[in-house]
């Protein structure tokens, strides 16, 4: 390998071997002696413009020991950076938890009443709803299917009575109807709030 | 004119498209080191840094992409010749493609966006 005097090139060698210290040794000696054996090339064979300082030109366009040494231990930037972690709530699937608290919602009243309750202990553990959708579910109604049961008991019990007459089959039906609508809307809300997730997941 | 500080892609557009550019200058013919650098300092805008050629050399080499031998030169000391294996000629034309479509949508945008 062709050496060269001049000064500035030994610090500039110097300079690259230090800063490569972190290198594997093979990796550092071979970059240092492909470094050398440019600058002797160049020097020897390139004619610069007028003026110009060969040495500085060629240390110059070579570049700092540093950004070398980078481009020497630089890993790969990743393809894709991982997203950042979503700030949206849902992070699992829709699971047992959800299942649990919307058939406990419609049919837990008739478990001696606790069972609606334990529904909708579930419903606000669930990470699937917002605290609005909690809200509906729990006041949409209380008891779910088992309230139209005891109404209808209720009307039985108060037939003849003009005002219930009209009313009481209209409410009876409504309250037939509120919890399944309510149950059925969390339920899509869930399941669509899971599969998002897991797409977003697998991303 | 360059953009300065962090907005500016090009360095992170050099770093990315450097070694293709490698492969491409290898794909017609096997050279040496030297001559690599040469080319690419050459050429506008491409390399700010002619010394990061060489570790990005070595990185091909590691990496399965080029290959080596040496060759007795005329001025003595043997040469480091840099050819394409396959798997960097596969890597290239993959490349190829990519840029090419990368290139042209991004020239679409700025043309129509009337500022060339």
């Amino acid at each position: 390998m062709m050496t060269t005097t001049d000064p500035r090139v030994a610090a500039y060698l110097r300079h690259l071997e230090q800063a490569a210290a972190g290198l594997p040794p093979d990796r550092r000696v071979e970059l240092v002696n492909e470094i050398g054996e440019h600058i002797a090339t160049r020097l020897t064979e390139r004619g610069d413009a007028p003026y110009a300082d060969p040495v500085d030109v060629t240390l110059d366009r070579l570049g700092e020991p540093e950004e070398i040494v980078a481009a020497a231990s630089d890993e790969p930037p990743p393809e894709r950076p991982r997203p950042a972690a979503r700030t949206v709530k849902p992070r699992r699937g829709l699971g047992g938890l959800e299942v649990a608290a919307l058939v406990l919602l419609a049919l837990g009243g008739f478990i001696f009443g606790v069972g609606w309750i334990v529904g909708v202990v579930l419903l606000w553990m669930s990470p699937l709803w917002s605290v609005g959708e909690k809200l509906l579910g729990t006041l949409v109604w209380p008891g779910g299917l088992a309230a139209p049961v005891l109404l209808g008991g209720l009307l039985a019990a108060s037939a003849g009575q003009s005002a219930t007459f009209v009313v009481g089959p209209i409410l009876f039906v409504l309250s037939i109807l509120a919890p399944l609508v309510v149950v059925t809307f969390l339920g899509t809300r869930a399941s669509r709030r899971a599969k998002a997730a897991s797409e977003n997941a697998g991303s | 004119m360059e953009l300065g500080g962090a907005r500016n892609p090009l360095p992170q557009l050099r770093r990315g498209v450097l070694e293709y550019c490698v492969l491409a200058l290898l794909g017609g013919e096997e050279r040496y080191a030297y001559d690599l650098v040469e080319r690419l300092g050459a050429m506008d805008g491409l390399v700010t840094s002619e010394g990061t050629i060489y570790p990005l050399l070595s990185r091909l080499r590691r990496d399965g992409l080029v290959a080596t031998r040496w060759r007795e030169s005329g001025q003595g000391a043997p040469r480091r010749y840099y050819r394409l294996t396959p798997a960097g000629n596969r890597a290239l034309t993959a490349f190829a493609n990519d840029w090419c479509r990368f290139r042209d949508s991004v020239d679409q945008l700025i043309t129509t966006s009337g500022t060339s």
